[in-house]
């Protein structure tokens, strides 16, 4: 078939290069279409649909992540629960027995930072 | 039975009518796969995969776009994905293209039909499209050989109609810039 016609300069040159380079390759005969349906349907049960397999077994990444999480969700506990404990409350368990800074907390008129610096100077 | 009807038949347990699905879009898609890889042999192992893969994410399948464009854009993607992997190894560079070719390059432009059927023409061919970014090949094939409408290839790759238009436009002078290197080098 020839290039011409009303086309415009562009547009022919365009169509001498669209036939160069994008020429329709050839369709397949029945017969080749026939035995490609048998090489697509033999391989189908590899290919299961997403939706009918549960959401681990297509995503595989899935369980290791779960199970490294949850690895480490359980390590920082043990690893850094001693450290969660308050300092304060520390100081007075391991002083507990009559030790001056019990005394202090204690007093009934020991309210105010004042009285807590000053009997804690005079302790000294 | 339409496409739809189909898929609805396969996604409710009757897998055996995917063959009707395959046997109907076999010859597009394959022509796309060789049209995209210039391999015979890669093109229908493409073409598998891609049915493979639209069988596998069948339940996405949305019913606005016709099923055709929706297996186009897997089997594209299929296709630009194997070139990247291929594309790792060096390619040819522009001035031995122009060294050995140019008179090859304007017999090709002369008589495409006759230097289209030759393998030396197919092989000059896909030296040439292969120094054009990968997504500008697919663009033109999908356009120029597949035939797809705009509206097709807004569903197939995914984008606006000016996005089309703008991709096809620039996708032509990219190959057309190509051709000058050679012309501009026989004319020397």
């Amino acid at each position: 078939m020839g290039v011409g016609g009303d086309m415009e300069p562009d547009e022919i040159r365009w169509e001498k290069t669209r036939r160069a380079f994008f020429p329709r390759p050839a369709a397949p005969s029945a017969a080749e279409t026939e035995a490609f349906v048998s090489r697509v349907m033999a391989r189908l049960p590899e290919a299961e649909p997403e939706e009918a397999r549960p959401f681990w077994a297509v995503h595989r990444w899935f369980v290791p992540a779960l199970g490294f999480s949850c690895a480490a969700f359980a390590f920082s506990f043990l690893a850094l629960g001693g450290e969660s404990e308050d300092p304060a409350m520390a100081l007075l368990l391991a002083d507990a027995g009559g030790s001056p800074v019990v005394e202090l907390v204690a007093r009934p008129d020991a309210g105010t930072p004042e009285d807590v610096l000053g009997l804690d100077l005079e302790v000294r | 039975m339409t496409d739809p009807e189909l898929v609805a038949h396969v996604l409710s347990g009757r897998r055996e009518d995917y063959a009707e699905l395959v046997r109907r879009h076999h010859a597009a898609v394959l022509t796309l796969c060789r049209s995209l890889l210039a391999d015979d042999a890669l093109a229908d192992d493409a073409a598998q995969e891609a049915f493979l893969k639209a069988y596998r994410s069948l339940a996405g399948f949305q019913g606005g776009a016709a099923f055709g464009t929706w297996l186009y854009r897997i089997a594209s993607n299929h296709c630009l994905d194997l070139r990247r992997r291929r594309a790792r190894r060096p390619t040819e560079s522009l001035d031995a293209l122009r060294e050995d070719d140019p008179a090859r390059v304007e017999r090709l432009l002369r008589e495409p039909d006759a230097a289209g059927a030759a393998a030396e023409a197919k092989d000059l061919v896909e030296r040439v499209l292969s120094r054009i970014p990968e997504d500008y090949r697919a663009i033109l094939t999908l356009r120029e050989v597949q035939g797809l409408s705009y509206q097709e290839l807004m569903e197939v790759l995914g984008c606006t109609l000016d996005s089309v238009k703008a991709r096809l436009r620039r996708a032509r002078e990219a190959l057309e810039r190509e051709l000058r290197h050679f012309s501009e080098r026989e004319n020397v």
